[in-house]
């Protein structure tokens, strides 16, 4: 409120001001405040709905700031184990359900990326393959969601690439109509590895309309001990 | 409140221009002269900002009754949308109104009679300041803090989206069709969930 004050001050010296230097022509400076109003939604209720399943309540959940939180690590209740096995394919299935909670058709895909500099990283380097996430959509084929495909998850990444935007194929992103859900599995591609290691990186998804159009960009806490 | 505050500031203005008279013979001179001025709606101002059609996003209260003024609601993005707000941690961009009328949520457009630089700023809470070029190194405006919403506008038109602000101002020649404008929202992890109402400062300069 303090601030508030502070910034309408400015505004009548800066009136002032200009008025002064009127003189010369017709207008010299127009400023103008104008409010936006808009709500804020944690991931379930959000535009872009993002929902842990409950069967896998363990490993996916809403994290206090309301947002989708992934965790393969010691914290797993119930659990003794520390992580996922090293050299082996570990999924889990129906983990979370991606719903275009917004009144357009979305595709959505998901990248990783490093939470210090929001660089594209591969999330389990350094001896491991990869993290795909299978979603199911409106048909019943999964698709890995991931981009881009592969191993090699470096290469692009979901905050500055559009699957859509300037692009003739959107594979690699589902197509969700309004309303509409996809379950997705979690599939962790561990091979050939070094020590024990904590992975914590960032799962970017974003979901865009077809034409150049709206378009959301929401990251999430994954963490995976191997 | 505010319309207040602001008319304190521009008394203040006024009675120290007449304090600096009191030099020669006359010690005092107290004159009133009348400045003629029309104050119109947004979409006929020198700064004209019009939305293509009132939308449940973007509305304007039409005069006589309302007050002209540019009104952005996103709370209500569309009926048909089942989510009932914006992602937190996440960056959220809207390039049309909901029911598809316009190719943009609103447009902004040069109606005075010579070259003017536009560029937007989100007003925050914070004692950081930021500048709102161009405009003199004293008139800055609080910037919004890391923990708090900001609202960025672009050229719907720029494949980029690159922000409309202080340090890329949109020059807008008169004459000159509105350029589109589309708002990003971005919105941190530590924002409560619920409504939120943020100010946005527009700011029109001559070149």
């Amino acid at each position: 409120m303090a601030n508030r004050r502070k910034f309408l001050a400015g505004i009548g010296a800066l009136a002032s001001g200009s008025a002064a230097a009127v003189g010369t022509g017709a207008v010299s400076q127009i400023t103008a405040d104008r409010d936006f109003n808009l709500r804020i939604a944690q991931d379930q209720n959000a535009y872009l709905g993002l929902t842990p399943k409950s069967n896998a309540n363990d490993f996916v959940n809403e994290a206090s700031d309301g947002t989708l939180t992934i965790d393969f690590t010691s914290s797993v209740s119930g659990a003794s184990g520390q992580g996922v096995n090293n050299r082996a394919d570990t999924t889990l299935a129906d983990a979370f359900q991606i719903t275009n909670q917004s009144d357009r058709k979305l595709y959505v895909w998901a990248g990783f990326a490093n939470p210090s500099n929001g660089n594209a990283v591969d999330p389990t380097s350094g001896g491991a393959r990869s993290v795909e996430l299978l979603a199911d959509g409106d048909n019943s084929t999964d698709k890995d969601i991931t981009y881009p495909g592969g191993e090699d998850k470096t290469s692009k990444s979901a905050t500055t690439t559009s699957r859509v935007l300037g692009q003739t194929s959107t594979a690699g992103a589902i197509e969700l109509g309004s309303g509409n859900s996809a379950d997705v599995d979690i599939r962790l591609l561990v091979y050939g590895s070094n020590n024990p290691r904590n992975s914590n990186f960032l799962t970017v998804f974003r979901a865009e309309e077809d034409d150049p159009g709206s378009t959301t960009i929401s990251d999430h806490q994954f963490n995976v001990n191997i | 409140m505010k319309r207040r505050n602001l008319l304190l500031g521009l008394g203040t203005a006024a009675s120290v221009g007449t304090g600096v008279i009191g030099t020669g013979a006359v010690s005092q001179i107290t004159a009133d002269r009348e400045f003629n001025l029309s104050i119109v709606q947004d979409q006929d101002a020198y700064l004209g900002i019009q939305s293509s059609t009132p939308t449940d996003l973007v509305g304007e209260n039409s005069p006589p009754t309302g007050s002209g003024i540019i009104q952005i609601d996103l709370t209500e993005f569309n009926d048909l949308a089942v989510g009932s707000g914006f992602n937190k941690r996440a960056t959220t961009e809207l390039t049309d109104p909901a029911d598809r009328s316009g190719p943009a949520l609103f447009t902004v457009q040069n109606q005075s009679d010579r070259d003017i630089q536009f560029a937007a700023a989100t007003v925050g809470d914070t004692d950081d300041l930021q500048d709102i070029r161009p405009i003199g190194a004293d008139e800055k405006i609080p910037k919004p803090a890391d923990d708090q919403i900001q609202i960025e506008l672009f050229d719907v038109t720029d494949n980029q989206r690159k922000a409309i602000n202080q340090n890329t101002p949109r020059t807008l020649e008169p004459g000159e069709i509105g350029i589109g404008i589309g708002v990003r929202v971005i919105v941190p992890s530590s924002v409560e969930t619920g409504e939120h109402n943020v100010t946005v400062l527009l700011r029109a300069t001559e070149l």
